[in-house]
C-alpha cells in the first residue's frame, strides 16, 4: 500500500499546462498572422485590379477623343484627365495593300500607351486602333 | 492460562506499547502509514483544484484571446463587404459603360439627342438627355434619392402610328419626364451617385457643352460621374459616328433587263417585306 509520487506528477502536469498554452497561442498567432497576410493580399489584388480597370477606361476614353482631331504619325504624351495616369500617343502610317495589291492610302495604326506606378513598380498598358481618316 | 494470555493481549496493544516505551508494533505502523496517506490525498485534492489567482488568469488570457479572435474576425467580415461592394460597383460601372456605348454609337441616321432640365434641375446642370427618331425615343434621368444622392434611371417610348394626330416620340417623352409623370415606366441603372454630368462637343466647335439644344447630332457624348464610394469622378467618352440618311429605292433597278426588278411590284421575300435589288455582277 503504497502511497503514488504525487509531487512528481503534480509538477509534469504543471509543466504540461504551461507548454499547452504556449503552444496554443503560437498556433493562435500564426492563424491571425496568416488571416492578416490574406486579407493585405486581397486588398492588394483589388487594388490593383482597380487601377487596371481605371487605365482600360481612360484607354477607350482617349481613343475616342483621337476621333476629334485629324492623326498625324507621330509621338506625344496626351494631357492628363486628372487620375494619374500618363498616357502616350503613337500614330504610324500603315501599309496596306487591297485586293489588286495596290496601297491603300490613309490608313493610320494608332497605340495609345498608359503607364502608371503601383506598389512602387511601373505598370503599363496599351491599346491600338487602325484608323482610316480619307 | 487464561490470565497470561489476556496479559499477552494487553501488553501488545499500542497504547501499552507508548506507555510501557516500547517501539510500535507492525499493525501501528500500518495504521500511521494510512493515516498520512490520508492527508497527503486531502493536500494533492487541494492542490489540484484551481486558485483564484489560477482563474483569474485563465479568465484573463480567455478574454485576451477572445479580444483578438473577435477584432480579426471583424475587420476580415468587413474587408470582404468592402471588396464585395467595391466589385459590385466596378461590375455596374462597366454594364453602363457598355450599354450608354451600344445605345448611343447605334443611333440611326435620323436620330437626334438633347438635354433636358427638370424644375430647377435638382442641383444639377442637366436632368438627362432623350435621344431617339420622330417614332422611338429613350431617355436616361437623373434622379435624386432620399438619402440625398442621384439615381440613373432609363424609360423608353415608342410612338403609335396615328395619322390623324402625328406625335413626335422625343416630344412626348420629354414632356412626361420633365411632368414627373408617373405613368412611365422607369428601369433603374446605377444608384447612389454623387454628382453627374454630360457634355458635348461639336467637331466644327472647341468647346464642350453641357446643353445641347441642336437638331444635329454631336460628334461626342462625355458623361462623367462619382459613385458614393469612389474618390475620383468616372468618365465615360462615346464617339457618335457621323451617319447620312439615304433613300433605298426598291424595284426598277439596273434600268430594263429580264429578271424581278423589270416592271411590277417590287420583290418581296416571304414575310412580305420589300428585298433589296441583288448586287451588279
Amino acid at each position: 500500500m503504497n502511497p503514488p509520487p504525487i509531487h512528481l506528477h503534480s509538477r509534469a502536469r504543471r509543466g504540461m499546462v504551461l507548454f499547452e498554452v504556449l503552444v496554443a497561442l503560437f498556433i493562435f498567432t500564426m492563424v491571425a498572422f496568416a488571416l492578416v497576410m490574406a486579407l493585405n493580399s486581397s486588398f492588394d489584388a483589388a487594388t490593383d485590379r482597380n487601377e487596371i480597370d481605371a487605365a482600360g477606361r481612360g484607354l477607350e476614353n482617349q481613343m475616342v477623343l483621337l476621333h476629334a482631331a485629324r492623326v498625324q504619325p507621330g509621338d506625344n504624351d496626351l494631357p492628363d484627365d486628372g487620375s494619374g495616369i500618363l498616357y502616350h500617343l503613337t500614330i504610324v502610317q500603315e501599309q496596306l495593300q487591297d485586293q489588286n495589291l495596290q496601297i491603300v492610302p490613309n490608313m493610320y495604326s494608332a497605340t495609345i500607351t498608359a503607364t502608371w506606378k503601383s506598389h512602387g513598380q511601373t505598370e503599363e498598358r496599351d491599346i491600338s486602333q487602325l484608323i482610316y481618316q480619307p | 492460562m487464561n490470565t497470561r494470555m489476556s496479559r499477552e493481549r494487553t501488553q501488545r496493544s499500542p497504547g501499552n506499547d507508548l506507555k510501557n516505551g516500547v517501539p510500535f508494533s507492525t499493525a501501528a505502523l500500518c495504521s500511521l502509514r494510512s493515516f498520512a496517506a490520508k492527508k497527503l490525498l486531502a493536500r494533492r485534492r487541494q492542490i489540484h483544484s484551481f486558485t483564484l489567482l489560477e482563474m483569474m488568469i485563465t479568465l484573463a488570457i480567455f478574454i485576451l484571446l477572445v479580444a483578438a479572435i473577435f477584432g480579426i474576425m471583424m475587420a476580415v467580415f468587413q474587408s470582404t463587404a468592402s471588396l464585395q461592394d467595391n466589385q459590385n460597383r466596378r461590375d455596374q460601372i462597366e454594364a453602363l459603360n457598355g450599354f450608354l456605348k451600344k445605345q448611343l454609337g447605334e443611333m440611326s441616321a435620323t436620330a437626334t439627342i438633347g438635354t433636358y432640365q427638370r424644375g430647377n434641375g435638382e442641383g444639377l446642370v442637366q436632368n438627362g438627355i432623350i435621344f431617339g427618331t420622330t417614332n422611338s425615343a429613350m431617355v436616361i434621368d437623373a434622379k435624386v434619392q432620399p438619402n440625398g444622392y442621384y439615381a440613373l434611371r432609363l424609360a423608353a417610348f415608342t410612338n403609335v402610328v396615328d395619322q390623324d394626330q402625328p406625335q413626335d416620340a422625343r416630344q412626348v417623352l420629354q414632356q412626361a419626364v420633365t411632368g414627373d409623370d408617373s405613368t412611365l415606366a422607369w428601369t433603374s441603372l446605377i444608384g447612389d451617385l454623387k454628382t453627374l454630368d454630360w457634355t458635348f462637343l461639336d467637331f466644327n466647335a472647341t468647346q464642350w457643352v453641357e446643353l445641347w439644344t441642336s437638331p444635329s447630332k454631336p460628334n461626342l457624348v462625355q458623361f462623367s460621374m462619382q459613385p458614393a464610394g469612389e474618390l475620383q469622378p468616372v468618365t465615360m467618352d462615346f464617339w457618335l459616328p457621323p451617319l447620312v440618311a439615304t433613300v433605298i429605292t426598291t424595284g426598277g433597278v439596273g434600268g430594263g433587263g429580264a429578271g424581278e426588278g423589270a416592271g411590277g411590284p417590287p420583290p418581296t421575300n416571304r414575310a412580305g417585306v420589300p428585298r433589296f435589288p441583288p448586287p451588279p455582277p
